[in-house]
């Protein structure tokens, strides 16, 4: 499972610098609020890298309406905190189709996501070991977490953005079989090569 | 970029995790600890008194139900101004978590668990604290369990078992006979016939030296359903902090916890199924409180009366409620906390 984190992490870091080349031109950076379920606070950021993009002209009466469409792939990082229950620290990358009208900037989002959720023990840890006990802070066990997605948001111009994102999720071979999650996010996108 | 991203994750995780302090014993404790015991990780989560020097470790029911169930009403909000509350989950149940095969999922394994937080709770807390523990429902059968083990009881001051479940297949026998027997008498009287009838006509087709899990589990339905037809029970008590309070606001997370309990494995719950402690409760010596409802058709009463000729202890009291059901620190809190409050006293 380490070894996947770090696989993950790898593959997030080489999306990311993927996305540098053009990063200052328009890839956005995403900052959020990533509440896990929903009022359980913690913090998220990612990029966005779109490998296939293409537009979409209607014509309406009097009017062409424009929508750009895209197939994207989003790295994220995100760490949340459930008060005396446990922390997680998520590495995580979503696939997924987006369509947004030219006209007034909105959008939307459907992916699914890969992650692996590094899940923290609150407080302290006592482990047996061999009878004795041993306190451990920040015991952790980590987690393979699929997810489905579903976003929406808006272009406010050319330098930024906002959104907001539900996820539901699974963490896998938890316990003897798989969990219940949620997540929500509500976040800024940047395009800092604009300001 | 990414650099930039890791620091500033690296300050948030600091700051949002640096103000955990623990142990703090106190009058008012609020704090959480986990035991791990191999591929589970077990949650305590302990409110109250601490300053008592008394520590109460609910053993939560079901299977499939988690300890901070337990933390609603005014039983618990009472003991928690005497003593300390500890509300723990077990392995495959609640909020508790890890990596576990099918066949780490055993009540001896629980039992364990229950043994490394007991010894977990003095190397936090001291060994000069009192540890109670109380069992409620299938807490009763996995703490009579920990009882019979061994010399494990000899690490607690007390015992006390709450309409526990302590044998299955006697539990059942006892269940249908009570349906029988109060059911029709509710008859007779002309009171929720169809519901009587239905539950009547279902136990009198069992072969009750073979009841099997499916049936046990249609039998346990009619026994909560049956709290909603009895006029002579006093009204429950166990308000809960409210839902979007228990939701989003206590340490609990009630959806992954239900699914845990879902899921259980089908070798554990035959294993349950067919638990029978009755022969071994003579090794029980330890001071023992068994408190039961009087119409309690989940866990009929008849396993309490039992219970309380067998145990060996020479400090065994059985107290009969006579207006609860399955729950009586919901129905009648106050003379149930009376009577808790009397038995920790004297052997604290």
């Amino acid at each position: 499972m380490k070894k996947l984190s770090l696989i993950l992490l790898l593959v997030g870091i080489g999306l990311s610098a993927k996305a540098q080349s053009d990063f200052l031109e328009n890839k956005p950076i995403n900052v959020g609020y990533f509440g896990y379920y929903y009022l359980h606070p913690g913090i998220k950021i990612g990029t966005q890298y779109d490998w296939r993009s293409w537009e979409k002209r209607k014509e309406k009466k009097k009017k062409t309406v424009v929508k750009n469409k895209s197939l994207f792939i989003s790295p994220q990082v995100g760490f949340y905190v459930h008060p005396k229950n446990h922390s997680g620290l998520l590495f995580n990358a979503d696939f997924g189709y987006q369509r947004a009208k030219q006209k007034h900037g909105f959008y939307q989002a459907y992916s699914i996501g890969l992650g692996y959720l590094t899940q923290f023990n609150a407080g302290t840890t006592y482990v047996n070991e061999g009878g004795t006990i041993t306190a451990k802070k920040w015991a952790s066990r980590g987690y393979l977490m699929p997810s489905l997605n579903m976003e929406f948001g808006q272009q406010i111009n050319d330098k930024m953005g906002w959104y907001a994102k539900g996820t539901l999720a699974s963490k896998l071979f938890y316990n003897t079989g798989a969990s219940a999650e949620t997540f929500l996010e509500l976040g800024m996108k940047f395009n800092l090569g604009k300001f | 970029m990414l650099g930039r991203i890791g620091s500033l994750l690296g300050v948030v995780f600091v700051l949002l995790t640096a103000c955990q302090k623990e142990p703090a014993v106190s009058t008012q404790m609020e704090e959480s600890f986990y035991v791990r015991n191999g591929d589970a990780d077990i949650p305590a989560f302990v409110y109250g008194n601490g300053a008592s020097k008394v520590f109460i470790l609910v053993v939560h029911g079901g299977p499939g139900g988690n300890g901070l169930e337990y933390r609603g009403g005014t039983y618990s909000e009472q003991l928690e101004e005497k003593y300390a509350m500890v509300y723990t989950d077990q392995r495959h149940q609640g909020n508790s978590h890890g990596h576990l095969a099918e066949s780490e999922v055993t009540i001896d394994a629980m039992v364990e668990d229950l043994h490394l937080t007991v010894k977990t709770l003095k190397e936090r807390y001291g060994n000069d604290i009192s540890i109670f523990m109380m069992g409620h429902s299938w807490g009763g059968t996995l703490g009579t369990a920990y009882m019979i083990k061994e010399d494990y009881q000899n690490e607690l001051a007390g015992w006390i078992e709450v309409d526990g479940a302590h044998d299955i297949p006697m539990l059942n026998i006892e269940l249908v006979k009570m349906i029988q027997t109060i059911g029709g008498e509710e008859l007779a009287a002309g009171n929720n016939t169809a519901d009587w009838t239905e539950m009547i006509d279902f136990v009198n087709g069992l072969d009750t030296n073979n009841i099997t899990s499916d049936q046990g589990g249609t039998l346990n339905g009619y026994g909560h359903r049956i709290e909603g037809l009895l006029s002579q029970l006093h009204e429950s008590n166990g308000a809960s902090p409210g839902l979007l309070n228990y939701l989003f606001f206590t340490p609990n997370n009630p959806a992954t916890s239900g699914l845990s309990g879902l899921v259980l494995p089908k070798a554990f719950m035959d294993e349950v199924e067919a638990k029978s402690m009755t022969d071994d409760l003579h090794k029980i010596t330890i001071p023992t409180l068994l408190q039961w409802g009087k119409y309690d058709f989940v866990v009929p009463p008849a396993l309490g009366y039992s219970a309380f000729d067998k145990i060996s202890s020479t400090n065994k009291y059985l107290k009969i409620y006579e207006h609860s059901a399955h729950s009586p620190m919901n129905n009648e809190p106050d003379l149930f906390v009376k009577d808790i409050v009397t038995f920790i006293d004297t052997y604290k």
